[in-house]
């Protein structure tokens, strides 16, 4: 069967407001990157994948808007209105496919241009829930009470993921927030949505992040060690009002597929290092119990293996929707090709990426990678 | 660097149609009435309504009336001027939540709050918001 590797990637850095380049100049930026960095020139490239959403872009078919810097004028070219690491999911597939040899994979988003709420207030029912004004930090905040009270979780437990995002962020130069905080720093920033506090969401971001796919055969004549994606699950669950938001099934689902295409028995054991998208504390929690990470959350999170969980610090230090997905993948890429900088976590071997999208992580998305 | 900024307000009016579900739905609340529907396989009972069921996918057709009181799954308090309280309320027999605003009770008081029923407008129109708020009881 073919496989699939991944040649390259670049992200921007990540800031609240990117007020002087517009989004296709942000775009062009990544890819120019990943192509300096692996040598390929566009013209070899013949097909590209793109992640972006409309509603955040302003514009429908937000897609066409950045094909001329994604160089995709006369070439195979599709766009998903999801998480990134979908995006992802699509490219590998069109190489195992057969038909393509290289695929570049693009995200962006611009929080920074409108207006949040109302942009994630469109994603619900618009005639019982959206006259209620709801909001993604809302549901998340719903979410994280029923999650915390069925777990017997404390405040402080969930605060501790935080401190250790913004910690890990230090190492991170791509972070827009980092820091040495203090569970009780957490717990003193603003309530957002109670129980969730400013430090415990994900801030208002912009950026892009692109990542070059190609076949095996392509790979190999590109260097000695390429990092292969082995296993991908996807899954989607039921509404967020028609499911028990204290549980990850899709998450699990998802992961089940991946590890069972990987060939992995004991995730806490062989995932070396893991990038979650948690855009909010609880949901690392949430994504660690289960990928099957570690047994004990709340004490792998005190603990220094959770050094392995999120090394870039994660969605908590900045990066938007749509992009955070992706992203996860480039950060394991990273760690598994040796370019993580002072963030690199030593002798990581197969990595996991994970990516997830509507209300309450609705859809799950599960990717394996890992170096030969 | 040089930035420059354009505003503008995307405006789309858009009339969206209810289907047959939630047009009884709605309709019901104009009544003070609250109707579900309940899938015939897994026997789960969804409100507000659907059509299908997701998880069996097959159609519903059967109805059944719930009761305007449930318990409070989970809730959250927004920071406002009065605090925005919203709860997630399964109501009595459903095996689904409806989201809704908490009234009558102090953000203080909502760790003890667990069971609640609907406190109706006076001036219904067939809308969510026929039910203006989720109140205690006490």
């Amino acid at each position: 069967m073919r496989r699939v590797a991944i040649l390259g990637a670049a992200q921007t850095r990540f800031e609240a407001c990117k007020a002087s380049l517009a989004y296709n100049e942000l775009v062009y930026g990544v890819v120019r990157e990943v192509l300096d960095r692996t040598g390929v020139p566009m013209r070899e490239i013949e097909s590209m994948v793109t992640a972006s959403q409309d509603a955040y872009d302003g514009k429908t078919i937000s897609g066409m808007a950045i094909n001329e810097v994604v160089g995709a004028y006369l070439k195979s070219e599709a766009k998903v209105a999801a998480d990134g690491l979908q995006a992802l999911l699509y490219g590998v597939a069109r190489i195992l496919s057969g038909e393509f040899d290289l695929t570049l994979v693009v995200a962006h988003c611009k929080e920074s241009e409108g207006d949040p709420a109302a942009i994630t207030g469109l994603m619900f029912d618009p005639f019982v829930q959206r006259p209620l004004h709801l909001d993604e930090l809302t549901a998340a905040a719903l979410q994280a009470r029923r999650y915390c009270r069925k777990k017997g979780l404390a405040p402080e437990d969930v605060a501790l993921v935080s401190v250790k995002a913004h910690r890990q962020a230090l190492k991170n130069p791509y972070a827009q927030r980092a820091g040495m905080f203090s569970v009780s720093d957490v717990l003193a920033s603003p309530l957002l949505a109670d129980p969730i506090h400013e430090l415990e969401a994900a801030p208002r971001s912009d950026g892009a992040c692109a990542l070059l796919l190609a076949s095996e055969a392509r790979a190999r004549a590109h260097t000695d060690r390429p990092v292969f994606i082995i296993g991908i699950g996807n899954c989607t669950d039921a509404y967020w009002t028609e499911r028990d938001l204290a549980e990850a099934r899709a998450l699990q689902e998802a992961a089940r597929r991946a590890y069972a295409m990987a060939g992995i028995r004991e995730p806490a054991r062989e995932i070396h290092v893991a990038e979650i998208s948690a855009r909010y504390a609880h949901e690392e929690l949430m994504a660690i119990e289960a990928l099957g990470l570690h047994p004990n959350l709340v004490e792998l999170i005190a603990q220094e293996r959770a050094a392995c969980i999120n090394p870039s610090g994660g969605p908590l230090c900045g990066n938007p929707p749509t992009v955070s997905g992706l992203l996860r993948a480039i950060e394991a890429y990273a760690q598994l090709s040796g370019e993580a900088g002072a963030r690199q976590i030593e002798g990581a071997r197969t990595a996991l990426a994970h990516g997830a999208g509507g209300i309450c992580g609705q859809n799950q998305t599960v990717v394996i990678l890992q170096r030969e | 660097m040089s930035e420059w900024i354009v505003r503008q307000k995307i405006r789309i009016p858009f009339q969206y149609t209810t289907g047959r579900a939630l047009t009884r739905f709605l309709t019901g609340l104009a009544e003070c009435r609250i109707w579900a529907t309940r899938c015939a396989e897994c026997a789960r009972v969804y409100v507000p309504p659907r059509s299908f069921c997701g998880r069996c996918w097959r159609e519903i057709t059967e109805w059944r009336e719930l009761p305007a009181e449930g318990e409070v799954m989970s809730y959250t308090v927004r920071p406002a001027d009065p605090p925005l309280i919203l709860g997630l309320i399964r109501l009595d027999g459903a095996d689904t939540a409806l989201v809704h605003r908490l009234g009558e009770v102090e953000p203080e008081e909502l760790e003890r709050v667990v069971r609640v029923r609907a406190v109706w407008r006076e001036d219904r129109t067939g809308s969510i918001l026929d039910i203006a708020y989720f109140a205690p009881v006490r």
